[in-house]
């Protein structure tokens, strides 16, 4: 559980994003998609990212991982930077090889007919040489556990399956930064807790950066190091995930508050998050469940 | 609705000898067969061809599969027996168009049966056609089912809203079909925007070559094939010129 | 008012694969339900029996007594009106007016009757200013707003919502809550097929488990909260809503405040 154990003091940590007052419109549109956005992201980090659709999330993991504004042309202004290259002028199999997008519906990320081929294909098309893609795609695949569906056709698997051999495809091409678009909007509860599992473990074993677009925030919040809220196309909040949580509810965002994080706004101790206000007595009913959960912030 | 049909021609993972050519040996022999069904007037060569389709088949275990994918061509074959009887009246040519019309027909059954799809699409490329073709052709096999799962779900919600299919006059059965066509063609073409953006991400069309990581190998079964086919042709054609050793085994229709 | 029976049912797609195997669930009339299970456990191919889209291989389902096979779907879907995952999705036409009164033009409303439905639900759902608009044209939640509105303007008495939170977020999750409340007011039965159990427990008060094709558990949404282990049958996770309800009730808070769970009062008066 991270819950924002970002070091901020000794060393220095490698600029995995650096986003300065970056606006951009698609082409064609009146309205700014994103509006001076700062976003700077440290290597290692897991960074969570929510906000009402149409917010401009998604054109956030655009911009990042360099499909804005070479695919999607429109007006860019701002300082755009990945692993301290600009976006702007870089190719994007360039920026694909150091920032990993894994967009909404796996789906229509895997284009081969059987999974092995769809790992592949991304450095087949690097034009790396055969014993490297081989490496790599044994790689990925052990990686997100997909070794016994290598050969199945994308169509049979499993929405989780699915997910996975997306990520895959994405692996093979050894991204330092990972970003994932609503990576559990298909998945049932219990599909998507075990995801949260893999994504974690995933990460750390390959010191990936992650950052995750979702709604589902009870989710990822204790895990996470930030939570970062987009609204109009601009970062409004950007916070270790309870003092974040705290702000939005003092702006009345419109984001989906984890229940368990709700509960014990009201009723854990003073001391967790520094809450000014005395603490209204708990119930009769209440009393000795807090007794029985003590006082942690552990959401389950 | 049934997809059934869908899946007439479908890949059986087997290990059988035809299975193990090379699917562009397998796609060569389609031709072969198709092009020398098409162009002969000879009911002893179309027997021989079906023969020889039967003996394929069944070396590739595909037997039972090719005669429910017959089903499919019912309404042709009958089209044809009646079209014969109305303008000729002759069992014997309308058993032979009806014939052909099968062998012609079957000539790509195997290639179906026993290539799987992924095979297909490395067989296109290799052959000399571009990256970017054999891609489409390997993205419409792998989203055709994807497609056919969407249509379904069209079809359920505007049935839901109460939509009639099969009532009323052909001009309202047309306008049926719009609640139908509209959504289906809205969402592949979003699809293909999204999928567009994930080919970029994976670095597609970056680089003027790419690697391919599985090459199909020509091995001496896949020669020995191609030597068979061209004894294959080699005869057929003398038989049609009447050399005269074959002439014994030749009946002409007349059209 | 409308209710839909099921008895034991069983269905498979393919001979080889049983998606459903011996259902029995009832939907009273007025009620307010969830069907909950996790991907896979076949509450859609459930759902699609209400309205006529599937037949049952064996057993039956009737909807006010008459037997789904005896009967279409546009007979049922007057009764029965089920929206599926992503209706946006199902737009075809020019106006928003238009893509509104199909529905009921379908279902015999004559010309007069259609335009009085069509302002009805389009002033309910805020569509007024849009009824020449065109559906692809609207915002993301406008959208959803029409299609709710297309398949309320015949007004069924049964009302289906399968899987209705999938990528939604925070504004259009309390719009749907408060919609269902509406339509429980003015006497509509509610089916929610979900995963997502915080949601069924904000919105229903008699649930059902599906897993692998059977009915694991059937009930009161109380009586669920009690009894925890049913969420593990099921292949579902019990949620930290869910445990809270569980541990409110079992020291002794009254019925009432969770059928269905209010978060608001309970974290205000409980």
């Amino acid at each position: 559980m991270r819950f924002g154990k970002w070091p901020t003091q000794g060393m220095a940590k490698e600029s995995v994003v650096s986003l300065k007052d970056v606006s951009f419109t698609y082409q064609g549109s009146s309205k700014p998609a994103l509006r001076r956005v700062n976003l700077d992201l440290g290597a290692g980090e897991f960074v969570l990212v929510t906000g009402p659709s149409g917010s401009g999330k998604t054109s956030l993991a655009r911009l990042i991982t360099g499909l804005i504004p070479n695919s999607y042309p429109g007006e860019i202004s701002g300082e755009a930077k990945v692993f301290g290259e600009s976006i702007v002028g870089s190719k994007v199999h360039t920026v694909a090889q150091k920032a990993g997008l894994v967009l909404q519906n796996p789906e229509n990320q895997l284009f081969a007919l059987t999974v092995e081929d769809d790992v592949a294909f991304g450095p087949e098309n690097l034009a790396l040489p055969m014993d490297e893609i081989v490496k790599r795609v044994d790689w990925s695949l052990a990686m997100t556990g997909l070794e016994d569906q290598r050969h199945r056709p994308p169509f049979e698997l499993s929405g989780g399956y699915q997910q996975r051999a997306a990520i895959a495809g994405v692996l093979a091409m050894k991204p330092k930064l990972l970003v994932l678009d609503e990576p559990t909007s298909s998945l049932d509860s219990l599909a998507a807790r075990n995801f949260v599992k893999f994504l974690t473990r995933l990460c750390s074993e390959i010191g990936a950066t992650v950052l995750v677009i979702e709604q589902r925030l009870e989710l990822f919040y204790t895990v996470s190091d930030r939570l970062v809220v987009i609204e109009d196309g601009s970062s409004v909040v950007d916070a270790p995930p309870l003092p974040a949580l705290d702000q939005c509810l003092t702006n009345k965002l419109p984001v989906n508050y984890p229940f368990s994080y709700l509960f014990w706004k009201r009723y854990g101790s003073t001391t967790k998050h520094g809450a000014k206000k005395p603490l209204p007595e708990p119930s009769e009913y209440v009393k000795p469940i807090l007794q029985r959960r003590g006082d942690r912030i552990d959401p389950h | 609705m049934s997809f059934a049909f869908l899946r007439a021609y479908r890949f059986s993972k087997l290990d059988t000898p035809i299975h193990r050519l090379d699917p562009r040996t397998k796609l060569l022999m389609s031709v072969v067969f198709a092009v020398l069904g098409i162009t002969t007037l000879d009911p002893v060569e179309i027997a021989a061809l079906l023969i020889i389709q039967l003996l394929i088949l069944s070396v590739s275990k595909s037997l039972s599969l090719w005669f429910r994918s017959l089903r499919a061509l019912v309404f042709f074959l009958a089209l044809i027996l009646v079209t014969q009887a109305l303008t000729t009246g002759d069992p014997v040519q309308s058993a032979f168009f009806a014939l052909r019309f099968i062998v012609v027909a079957s000539a790509t059954s195997w290639f179906f049966f026993t290539t799987s799809p992924e095979d297909m699409g490395r067989a296109l490329e290799q052959v000399g056609i571009s990256a970017d073709v054999a891609l489409s052709f390997t993205l419409s096999m792998r989203f055709i089912p994807v497609i056919a799962e969407e249509f379904q779900s069209v079809f359920d919600a505007q049935r839901a809203r109460g939509l009639e299919t099969s009532k009323g006059s052909l001009v309202d059965r047309m306008n049926s079909l719009l609640p139908l066509l509209v959504p289906l063609f809205v969402g592949v073409i979003r699809r293909t925007y999204e999928i567009a953006d994930a080919l970029e991400l994976r670095g597609y069309g970056a680089l003027k070559t790419r690697t391919r990581w599985k090459v199909l190998r020509f091995r001496r079964a896949d020669l020995a094939v191609v030597l068979a086919l061209v004894a294959l042709s080699a005869c057929a054609l003398l038989h049609r010129v009447g050399f005269p050793l074959l002439e014994f085994f030749t009946l002409r229709i007349s059209l | 008012m409308t209710r839909i029976d099921a008895t034991n049912v069983h269905f498979s797609y393919e001979p080889s694969s049983e998606v459903l195997r011996g259902v029995s669930i009832s939907v009273p009339a007025g009620a307010s339900m969830s069907i909950m299970g996790p991907n896979g456990s076949g509450k859609t191919t459930l759902v699609k029996m209400f309205n006529g889209l599937l037949l049952p291989t064996t057993g039956r389902v009737t909807v006010d007594d008459i037997d789904t096979k005896s009967t279409t779907i546009s007979q049922l879907s007057k009764k029965v009106g089920v929206i599926f995952q992503s209706p946006e999705k199902n737009f075809f036409s020019e106006t928003v007016r238009d893509e509104i009164a199909f529905g009921p033009k379908n279902m015999g409303f004559t010309a007069d009757e259609v335009n009085a439905v069509v302002d009805d639900v389009s002033g309910k759902f805020g569509l007024r200013n849009y009824l020449t608009a065109n559906p692809f044209d609207l915002s993301g939640g406008e959208k959803r707003r029409l299609s709710m509105a297309s398949v309320l303007a015949w007004k069924p008495d049964v009302i289906v919502l399968d899987e209705p939170t999938i990528g939604l977020d925070y504004q259009y999750r309390v719009f749907l809550i408060d919609l269902i409340r509406d339509l429980r007011k003015e006497g509509k039965s509610i089916v929610t097929v979900t995963h997502d159990i915080d949601f069924a427990l904000q919105t229903s008060e008699r649930t059902a488990l599906l897993s692998e094709g059977c009915v694991v558990w059937q009930g009161d949404v109380t009586s669920l909260l009690r009894s925890p282990e049913a969420f593990e049958r099921a292949n579902l996770i019990q949620t930290f809503l869910a445990s809270l309800c569980h541990d409110l009730l079992e020291s002794g808070a009254p019925e009432r405040s969770f059928a269905p769970v209010d978060v608001g009062s309970l974290l205000g008066e409980v």
